[in-house]
């Protein structure tokens, strides 16, 4: 058991899991950041081709997207609240673009996300899943961010305004080979942040090369 | 089978005596070099090079610009003559194409016999060519590239194929890009790359990695054409027949424009496309009280095969390349009665010749976009632009994919300062409608949103919107407020207090 002081570096590498195709699901109450966690995991694919966003809430903000990163000339807003119109919707960008960012809306049966998670890994794509009010079925993804305790700098009594947010963040599955990362995220940086008290725990890198 | 012919674009430049007959020289297209004589080679001018750097390798040299009519009109009797041994001929450029010679092998005696007949043939029109027979096209332009000896003819076997290809280095693959990540890791010729195993270069390299281990092991192929369900090709008729050029060209460009907008309805796009003319009948000679019967109408036709998807451009080009190649050739001599362009390989295996190149990962996501605005409304499909705003939502439209940019309403540049608006960073989720929520004040402070306490808050940031439309104009209010589920933008207007974004 060691630790380190200090950032250790990217909590993921988007390219290296596009490239090997892989499934990774973001959970967290509203607020706690999964959007823009969504768009900071596009953003490095978006500098090499098309990506795409699948929209169920149609609220999602391009000047966010456009600060977190992404080239908004590569990123498609695509909108699709049912889940029938949703899984097409997802399948066809699939062939289409290298890295998905979906949020999930309620109601996809599981047989079809477990046909969209095999495709999305035999044709290499990155597929982050957001699901709105609900979970994922077990074993569908290789490895599940849970985001919770936002806490902003910035504002006070009425004065300044927000600037910056740390966020906890909880990375298991597959992607860790067993273990669990936890650290602090301040979006839309990727760079994962060790926090009090996590002195002890086993922390690795994970899909950087 | 392969039949090429080297720096055809400088061999039909030099005939028309508009490059000197020996010297170094070389022809440009579109700023990048296309052909270079042999002296201006040894000076390191290379096709692919920039106009400038070959420029700057060999200053004495001699540049032209390429002109595709021509080469095409040229390299037509070439086509012809290798079409009458073998038929449906496919042409890249001209000076390069293709043809699956599985058919003619039977006929000719052999492999190597059918080769040495394309070979005389071709060499009629074009005394340098070059053949090469192997299983795939990449194979077998590679044999045509490097065949030794005189006649330049190279016939590849099951057996020496693999032998032949591995000593290449991987730089004939065509994608520098790959190429130089594989010589980085110790990988510098074909052989090397087909030894690994392919599961190994799938994760190491990705999809262009694939590509290129099939092409060291020379498993492409021409692609089986696949046909779209439904016919969409153009065509037009001509009464009476062309016989001017210009409109030959016009129609070309207008052919062109309903066959691309046909494909792209279906959300398709060409790889190869087949140009097909009909002559028009001569018309009945009358003399001595006899009346021949006109001369039956000819049919022409041409194939046409790129390595990027064809687009309005592209088919336009190819379509009045083949008709002036036609009527250089007499082929035309009562003009043209009808131009037709048929899409030929719709389908993505068309890439097999070429690697992951940025045209052809757009040409994908351009097609899922058009097929899933198919199944859900042109609404589902956009991309967004930045402009010059205030609030959560005036900073961006949206533009449905497949439609121009209309360009920002005139009074919203992005360059101009906006002052009074929200700062960065920008909230990611902004309701479409915005939800009426309980805020308590007290102490001229926000205490609760919702009901939950509030930790921090920022604001006023106001705005009077409408202000010149008295019937329209309200007072609005921005506040930040954070509480332990996050941070919120909250607007305050006589309408009473609203949530309008959320900073997820």
């Amino acid at each position: 058991m060691f630790a380190r002081v200090g950032p250790v570096g990217p909590l993921l590498s988007p390219i290296a899991l596009a490239e090997q195709g892989a499934l990774v699901e973001v959970t967290g109450p509203v607020g706690s950041g999964a959007t823009s966690l969504l768009l900071s995991l596009l953003a490095p694919v978006a500098k090499e081709g098309p990506v795409a966003y699948l929209d169920v809430r149609g609220a999602v903000s391009p000047v966010a997207a456009a600060e977190a990163g992404c080239s908004l000339e590569r990123l498609a807003f695509v909108s699709a609240p049912h889940p029938d119109g949703w899984a097409k919707a997802l399948a066809y960008l699939l062939d289409g673009v290298r890295a998905v960012a979906a949020e999930v809306p309620r109601g996809v049966p599981a047989a079809a996300l477990r046909a969209l998670a095999g495709r999305a890994r035999s044709r290499s794509r990155l597929v982050v899943l957001a699901p709105i009010g609900w979970q994922l079925p077990e074993g569908l993804v290789s490895g599940r961010l849970s985001l919770s305790a936002p806490r902003w700098a910035g504002p006070e009594e009425g004065r300044g305004h927000l600037d910056q947010r740390l966020v906890s963040v909880r990375l298991e599955g597959k992607l860790t080979r067993g273990g669990v990362i936890e650290g602090g995220l301040r979006p839309p940086s990727l760079a994962l942040i060790p926090q009090a008290g996590q002195e002890g725990r086993r922390l690795q890198v994970v899909g950087a090369q | 089978m392969c039949v090429l012919v080297p720096d055809w674009p400088l061999e039909v430049a030099r005939r028309a005596a508009l490059l000197p007959p020996e010297g170094p020289a070389a022809v440009w297209y579109q700023g990048f070099v296309v052909a270079a004589s042999p002296e201006a080679r040894l000076e390191g001018v290379r096709v692919g090079q920039k106009r400038r750097e070959a420029e700057a390798l060999c200053p004495v040299m001699v540049m032209m610009e390429s002109d595709p009519g021509a080469e095409t009109a040229a390299f037509e009797s070439v086509a012809v003559a290798v079409e009458s041994l073998v038929p449906r001929l496919e042409i890249a450029e001209p000076g390069l194409a293709w043809v699956s010679a599985a058919g003619a092998l039977r006929y000719y005696g052999g492999a190597q016999a059918t080769a040495a007949a394309v070979y005389e043939a071709a060499r009629a029109g074009a005394p340098t060519v070059r053949v090469g027979l192997a299983r795939g096209p990449f194979a077998a332009r590679q044999a045509a590239l490097n065949a030794p000896g005189h006649p330049p003819v190279l016939v590849l076997e099951a057996a020496t194929e693999a032998g032949f290809l591995a000593p290449l280095p991987v730089t004939v693959l065509d994608d520098p890009f790959l190429a130089a990540s594989l010589r980085r890791v110790g990988i510098h010729t074909l052989g090397d790359l087909a030894a690994l195993p392919r599961p190994a270069v799938v994760a190491r390299f990705g999809g262009a990695g694939v590509r290129a281990h099939r092409l060291a092991h020379g498993d492409d192929r021409l692609p089986a054409p696949r046909v779209p369900s439904e016919d969409l090709s153009a065509e037009m008729a001509f009464e009476p027949p062309l016989t001017d050029t210009e409109a030959a060209a016009f129609a070309a460009r207008s052919l062109a424009a309903q066959l691309a907008t046909g494909l792209e309805s279906q959300g398709l796009s060409a790889f190869a496309v087949e140009v097909s003319g009909q002559t028009g009948g001569g018309p009945a000679p009358i003399g001595r009280g006899e009346l021949s019967p006109p001369d039956p109408p000819r049919h022409l036709r041409r194939t046409w095969r790129a390595l990027d998807p064809l687009d309005e451009r592209g088919l336009s080009d190819r379509a009045r390349w083949q008709v002036a190649a036609w009527a250089d050739a007499g082929l035309l001599p009562e003009g043209l009665a009808l131009l037709r362009l048929a899409p030929l390989d719709v389908s993505g295996t068309g890439r097999q010749l070429s690697l992951l190149s940025d045209a052809a990962a757009d040409a994908d996501a351009a097609r899922a976009y058009t097929r899933i605005q198919a199944l859900l409304g042109p609404d589902a499909v956009r991309r967004a632009v930045l402009q010059g705003g205030r609030g959560p939502d005036d900073r961006h439209r949206f533009i449905r994919h497949g439609e121009p940019d209309p360009g920002p309403p005139a009074e919203r540049p992005l360059d101009a300062p906006w002052p009074g608006g929200l700062p960065a960073p920008a909230p990611a989720l902004v309701l479409p409608r915005p939800q009426p929520v309980e805020v308590d004040w007290a102490g001229g402070a926000p205490r609760t949103l919702a009901g939950e306490e509030v930790e921090s808050w920022a604001g006023p940031w106001r705005r009077r919107e409408a202000w010149w439309d008295d019937a329209r104009a309200r007072d609005l209010e921005w506040w930040q407020l954070v509480t332990a589920t996050g941070a919120r933008l909250v607007a305050r207007s006589s309408d009473g207090w609203t949530v309008c974004a959320i900073y997820d």
